[in-house]
């Protein structure tokens, strides 16, 4: 992919309150989120600070009767927007007594390895932040994993042409006290056994360089492969479709008719898109694993490293 | 005779701190108001109990501001404002609760006359409410942050005036939050600039080198100093022997033939879960070029 030319800067405050209220996530309930800022210019946009919606109630349990379940659903997702925007109303009115800028930007929403469920909000606002909890441990990638993307102006007019969203790269800034805090935390880390600070210990929050050495492969490939099983077997049955057309057609023309083939499967054949999906999820769930394997064969050799010289 | 009330319930005795709230505290104190001094706000987290059962240690981890005006030694705090907001926190975090409240101090000064009256309307919250006083005045080498619990002093049935002694503070993160604030320090270094967050592989990568580095750099630096120890230029320190001693003695000792099993096992694993996935992408581009071929 091209390198994103847009740049949302954001705070560490802010990002720091995502990663925390997003730790509550998990692969069937996912936390959304407000991001407040201000816009600099067209291609820049700055967030000072974010917000958490309140935790979802509970989906409305399945009815028999499948329209007035239809009729529930919506009347809950409705008073869940309603919810949320109340929430939003009341939080920014109190954010703006503290001089915090109360201007929405941008919502953000946890990921569960790679994959998330896109909430309706109440006013669905173009810029999002996807935050990747699972993927973000130190022993799974080694890094914090965010994106950021923007719809276009065009997509939302209806035309998709071009592409739904635009990806924005995302940079931290600091501001002068949080960089001397920052500073503070790295010289406990280097100093951790001799020296204490007056007062401070900043004992387990420090380095995280020795955990992402850490050799456990398990927890993260399973769930990756588990995923990956899961739509090998929605490729399969959108294949399946296909081949079936395909036969259909060939059975016909063998029955002596003529067939047009190429009008045939405009009208009748099964639309690409969900197998094309599929293909290109199976894809990144691969790419994950192979990134995975390649720094554990890393580790290992260096663990190797380690016994022998002893 | 003074008296000092001790509570039969548990105390608490030391508290933990999550860097979110320490760098909204410091985000609230750069939005103050212009001509406020210092900013106060209250703390939310919770409790856990420590080794001895008496004891209960305060994990702080959230923090919000509130409205707060000073004017020739009397106090005006929203109280309004303080309970909306955390009624509001309350819906999106469930098990926040108050544990206490914080203030900056821009003298160097960590306790004034008027923490007093705050800590009053705390103390109403919660039981043994927890004060957390940030020094921004950076006049001093580091940011230093105490943490005070209040104890008053009751003689002869009347309330004299509020102990404050300190406890011990430190900083505790989740995994995430420490993975972020590790990437923020390595990029620390130019003024201004905002930093990149690393996202592609081969900043993984460059990432898993560094901790490796580190890594070699350690043991390097032990053991020159036990070279040095033994050949007499440094006098040994039993206490920093000790713990070499303790770190080497916790790498396992297995017998190298097991070892080499276990070894090559983990690197097979590795390998063909690796194969596997490569299998399963070319098997798709294959599939795709299938189909669009089919579609002719």
């Amino acid at each position: 992919m091209a390198r994103p030319t847009n740049t949302l800067i954001i705070d560490s405050v802010a990002l720091l309150k995502v990663i925390s209220h997003c730790s509550q996530s998990s692969s069937s309930s996912s936390s959304t989120g407000v991001l407040l800022g201000m816009e600099v210019d067209p291609n820049t946009i700055h967030v000072s600070s974010s917000f958490g919606h309140p935790e979802k109630r509970q989906a409305a349990a399945k009815d028999d009767d499948d329209e007035e379940g239809d009729g529930k659903k919506h009347r809950d997702r409705r008073g869940v927007e309603e919810e949320e925007a109340a929430y939003e109303a009341e939080m920014l009115r109190m954010l703006k007594t503290v001089n915090v800028d109360a201007n929405i930007v941008g919502c953000y929403t946890s990921m569960f390895l790679g994959t998330f469920t896109p909430s309706l909000l109440s006013a669905p606002h173009p810029l999002v932040l996807l935050y990747d909890p699972a993927q973000s441990s130190s022993s799974a990638t080694g890094n914090i994993v965010v994106r950021c993307f923007k719809l276009r102006e065009s997509a939302i007019e209806g035309d998709s042409t071009n592409g739904l969203y635009d990806e924005w790269a995302v940079k931290v800034s600091n501001n002068g006290l949080a960089r001397s805090a920052l500073y503070d935390l790295n010289r406990a880390n280097k100093a951790k056994a001799s020296t204490v600070l007056k007062n401070n210990d900043y004992g387990k929050s420090g380095s995280v360089d020795f955990e992402r050495l850490d050799l456990s492969t398990n927890p993260f490939v399973e769930k990756n492969l588990s995923f990956l099983s899961t739509w090998v077997d929605e490729l399969v049955s959108e294949q399946s479709k296909y081949s079936n057309f395909a036969r259909s057609l060939y059975k016909e023309e063998q029955a002596g008719s003529s067939v047009d083939k190429a009008s045939r499967w405009k009208q009748g054949g099964p639309s690409r898109l969900d197998g094309l999906l599929a293909g290109t999820q199976l894809d990144t769930y691969c790419d994950n694993v192979l990134g995975h394997g390649q720094r554990g064969i890393k580790k290992t050799w260096v663990m190797g490293a380690v016994s022998a010289g002893k | 005779m003074l008296q000092l009330s001790s509570p039969t319930s548990t105390r608490t005795t030391s508290a933990q701190i999550h860097p979110v709230a320490l760098f909204s505290i410091l985000e609230a104190f750069t939005r103050r108001s212009e001509g406020s001094t210092r900013v106060i706000g209250t703390l939310l987290g919770k409790y856990v109990d420590t080794v001895a059962s008496t004891d209960r240690s305060v994990i702080i981890e959230n923090a919000f501001a509130i409205p707060y005006k000073e004017k020739d030694g009397e106090v005006a705090i929203g109280k309004d404002f303080a309970e909306q907001m955390y009624k509001l926190h309350r819906r999106a975090h469930k098990n926040a609760r108050v544990v206490g409240w914080f203030s900056t101090s821009s003298t160097g000064e960590m306790i004034v006359e008027s923490t007093a009256t705050v800590q009053s309307y705390y103390a109403e919250q919660c039981p043994d409410c927890l004060h957390l006083s940030v020094d921004t005045s950076l006049t001093t080498d580091n940011l230093s942050l105490s943490a005070y619990i209040c104890t008053p002093l009751v003689a002869a049935g009347r309330s004299l005036a509020n102990m404050f002694h300190e406890i011990k503070l430190t900083t505790v993160s989740s995994d995430c939050e420490r993975l972020f604030v590790d990437s923020l320090v390595r990029s620390n270094n130019v003024e201004g600039e905002p930093a990149d967050l690393a996202n592609s592989e081969q900043d993984n990568m460059s990432s898993l080198e560094s901790s490796m580095a580190n890594l070699s750099e350690m043991l390097e630096k032990a053991s020159k100093y036990v070279d040095d120890v033994v050949e007499g230029r440094v006098a040994g320190d039993n206490a920093i022997g000790r713990r070499i001693a303790d770190a080497v003695g916790n790498v396992p000792r297995i017998r190298p033939e097991v070892f080499e099993r276990m070894f090559n096992n983990n690197l097979q694993d590795l390998l063909m879960v690796m194969y596997l996935s490569n299998l399963t992408k070319t098997q798709l581009t294959i599939a795709e070029k299938l189909q669009e071929s089919l579609m002719v």
